[in-house]
């Protein structure tokens, strides 16, 4: 994987959005950025579509 | 959002109340304009969101009470326009649920991006902003 890769660089913003999610400090607007960032670098979609479903299934959320 | 003392330093005294309030006025007035009845509107502070919606987020649309939570911190910090966005996102998603019930949000085994229903609540946003441009400053200034 080259540093210059789009799947490193997806790999990164993938860290970093788990970082600023289990952190208490950081802001969480952050994690619009990182994911406008994955958005333009078209990396795949970073949420597991299984906590989704379950969250409308049993609350009748939609996240976002 | 009675609960001051929990209320983060970035967010002025009262500020979050009157947005919400201006909130509320700005999708009373686009639900007028689509016909249906507005959903109910909470601005929470970022320190509260995964309790509303499950996850940390900007944002997220509580069907069982047709209620569009928003994150304060989130959309605090964000561009005025990106702002008005996220709420033309979420009420696109109050729409559908009106429209089609459950059924709207059939598609959440789906990534995020390739989920019709978030794709058009996206293509909402973006295309309507456009047009409530002027009632969004009007009504709330998001920062003024």
């Amino acid at each position: 994987m080259g540093a210059g890769s789009k799947a490193r660089a997806c790999e990164l913003l993938k860290e970093l959005k788990s970082l600023i999610e289990r952190s208490e400090e950081l802001p969480p607007t952050a994690l619009f950025h990182v994911k406008r960032a994955a958005e333009l670098v078209k990396c795949n979609p970073e949420r597991p579509a299984a906590d989704e479903k379950r969250l409308f299934e049993e609350e009748g959320i939609i996240v976002e | 959002m009675s609960d001051v003392a929990q209320r983060p330093s970035s967010a002025p005294e009262g500020a979050m109340e009157r947005r919400e309030r201006a909130l509320r006025e700005f999708l009373t007035a686009v639900s007028e304009d689509f016909g249906v009845d507005p959903p109910s509107v909470a601005l929470v502070d970022g320190s509260k969101i995964a309790s509303q919606c499950g996850l940390r987020a900007c944002g997220c649309y509580r069907s069982r009470e047709k209620k569009i939570v928003l994150n304060y911190d989130c959309l605090a910090e964000l561009d005025v326009l990106d702002v008005l966005k996220v709420v033309l996102h979420e009420f696109y998603h109050h729409v559908q649920f009106l429209r089609r019930g459950r059924e709207a949000f059939s598609d959440l085994d789906k990534p995020y991006r390739e989920r019709p229903h978030e794709v058009r609540a996206e293509a909402f946003g973006k295309t309507f902003s456009r047009f409530y441009e002027d009632l969004w400053f009007r009504i709330l200034g998001w920062r003024s």
